[in-house]
């Protein structure tokens, strides 16, 4: 059950409203097993039913954590039409190649955040994503330390 | 000579190294050196063209690579290359969004539609071959009802329905799309009001009505799938071969006092002349009207029937083609039956002696249906 401060949630839903009609995408860096920072990243698909990370923003962000003694706590984006579950397309992609489920995902650690727009409010859930393509939920905890 | 930085994900291929030093003058033996010193990393680099793989980014020195020369960009000893995995996703795939305004499915479509499109059998492609689909509905009564209904709330684009009757009293018992003040009124106008509010988007074709062997062919050829909700015999021996001379996949159902019956016939296999030769005796089968019907047994069949539809367009799952569910809702107890294409069957056999549609309530020895005025 990933503890994530009510801070970083509304950092990650006011980003994805930054966004419309688009969908957001970042990532969170984390630090013994804490969340510390919610990372944008420019969504280069700039589409309201896809994202694709700047690679770029993505290297800087990759080496800035390693420099911090940080990883990759989660990555998250938005849907701005559909619930707060990860689409066909993004369990897909978090195998490399994508829909190699037979392969570990990506980031096998790493949490999956989806902000739905869909409803008012809006909705984040939390994922993670495994061999074979499996989508577990992982239920937030979002009280303050 | 030159640096690559490998980002996590590779490191478990690079024994965890970070930076590993290579050797040739450009991007492209730069990535060679690479993979001659980690054999797993080719596949994930280059495609089977020898070029980069899509969901692969190269970067060196913050410049992606097709800004500079692309894998012939010369690097140099001081140059720090990186080759980045795509970290991609979103509600849609490219190739779906760049289908055109026309296929891609509208915000509010995918809202609606979401409890379906999240399935990955479903997903926006299966929604779009839903919205794409033609249904027709045979009989729009006890099970023509729920079929109807839940084929309009998935978002099946054109559902056709014939239907020739009028709302009776003694048919709101069980026939969920007409209501009491319905009375009277043609069931198909009725049926067209209630999907109309239920889904404003799918479109209600009325053919010609009834359905006859003069029109059949005409009506069936234009949709996907049918689907048999007639409360006759005449009426299902037309259907059957009308679909069956028409190459078309017909999901059948049927219902009569606590029992329930669902295949789906589809050419090339059992059809409803290999299970039923001949029609019964007139009289020798009561009817609904004539010996009743538990009205939440058409729920259970019609719901059935809309399923193995959705199964039929979205091509998923095992078909009940060759296989008969008998239900007993007294005991409960669900029943399969395997069936199978008779090779005398006149119709599908080998040497069929029905060619063309004949005069089905001759057939049957049935009167023939009344038509009723419905303006």
């Amino acid at each position: 059950m990933p503890r994530i401060p009510k801070k970083l949630i509304d950092e990650m839903i006011a980003h994805a409203v930054d966004d419309l009609p688009n969908e957001a995408c970042g990532q969170v860096n984390g630090k013994n097993n804490k969340p510390l920072t919610v990372n944008r990243v420019k969504n280069i698909a700039a589409s309201p039913f896809r994202y694709s990370m700047d690679p770029l923003s993505m290297l800087k962000l990759e080496q800035a954590r390693e420099e911090a003694g940080e990883y990759l706590f989660a990555i998250y984006h938005s849907h701005v039409a559909s619930e707060a579950y990860p689409s066909a397309t993004d369990i897909r992609q978090a195998f490399f190649p994508p829909g190699e489920f037979d392969h570990e995902p990506m980031f096998p650690e790493c949490f999956y955040i989806l902000v739905s727009l869909a409803q008012d409010p809006p909705e984040v859930r939390a994922f993670k994503i495994s061999q074979g393509g499996l989508v577990e939920e992982e239920l937030i905890n979002s009280e303050d330390d | 000579m030159a640096t690559i930085y490998i980002p996590t994900f590779f490191r478990q291929i690079t024994e965890g190294n970070e930076y590993i030093l290579v050797e040739g003058s450009n991007i492209l033996e730069s990535l060679e050196s690479l993979s001659y010193l980690y054999p797993e990393m080719h596949d994930l680099i280059f495609d089977s063209n020898e070029q980069i793989l899509r969901h692969v980014n190269v970067y060196i020195n913050n410049h992606e690579i097709h800004e500079l020369e692309g894998l012939d960009t010369l690097v140099n000893t001081e140059d720090q290359i990186a080759v980045i995995p795509a970290l991609a996703g979103g509600a849609m795939t490219l190739s779906e969004e760049n289908n055109g305004n026309q296929s891609a499915l509208k915000p509010e479509e995918v809202m609606r539609y979401s409890r379906h499109i999240i399935m990955p059998q479903v997903g926006p492609q299966g929604q779009r071959k839903l919205r794409d689909a033609k249904v027709l509905v045979v009989g729009a009564g006890g099970l023509g009802g729920p079929v109807a209904l839940y084929l309009a709330l998935a978002g099946v684009g054109t559902i056709g329905i014939t239907e020739f009757d009028v709302v009776d009293l003694s048919n709101l018992q069980r026939q969920i799309l007409h209501q009491t003040a319905d009375i009277d009124k043609p069931k198909l106008k009725s049926a067209k009001e209630t999907l109309g509010l239920y889904n404003p988007h799918v479109e209600i074709i009325e053919p010609p009505m009834p359905l006859t062997s003069d029109n059949a062919m005409d009506i069936i050829p234009n949709y996907d799938v049918v689907v048999n909700g007639a409360d006759n015999f005449a009426t299902r021996y037309l259907v059957n071969d009308a679909c069956y001379l028409a190459g078309k996949t017909l999901v059948d159902g049927a219902i009569l006092l606590f029992d329930g019956q669902l295949t789906v016939y589809k050419p090339g296999y059992c059809c409803y002349r290999c299970l039923y030769p001949d029609p019964p005796p007139p009289g020798m089968v009561p009817s609904c009207a004539e010996a009743g019907v538990l009205g939440a047994i058409t729920g259970i069949i019609g719901s059935m029937q809309a399923t193995e539809v959705f199964k039929q367009i979205l091509d998923i799952g095992e078909p009940m083609v060759n296989r008969l569910l008998l239900v007993d809702a007294l005991t409960m107890q669900f029943r399969e039956m395997k069936l199978r294409r008779d090779p005398a069957c006149p119709l599908c056999g080998d040497n069929p002696t029905v060619k063309e549609l004949i005069d089905y309530d001759a057939f049957c020895g049935s009167p023939p249906i009344e038509v009723l005025a419905l303006n």
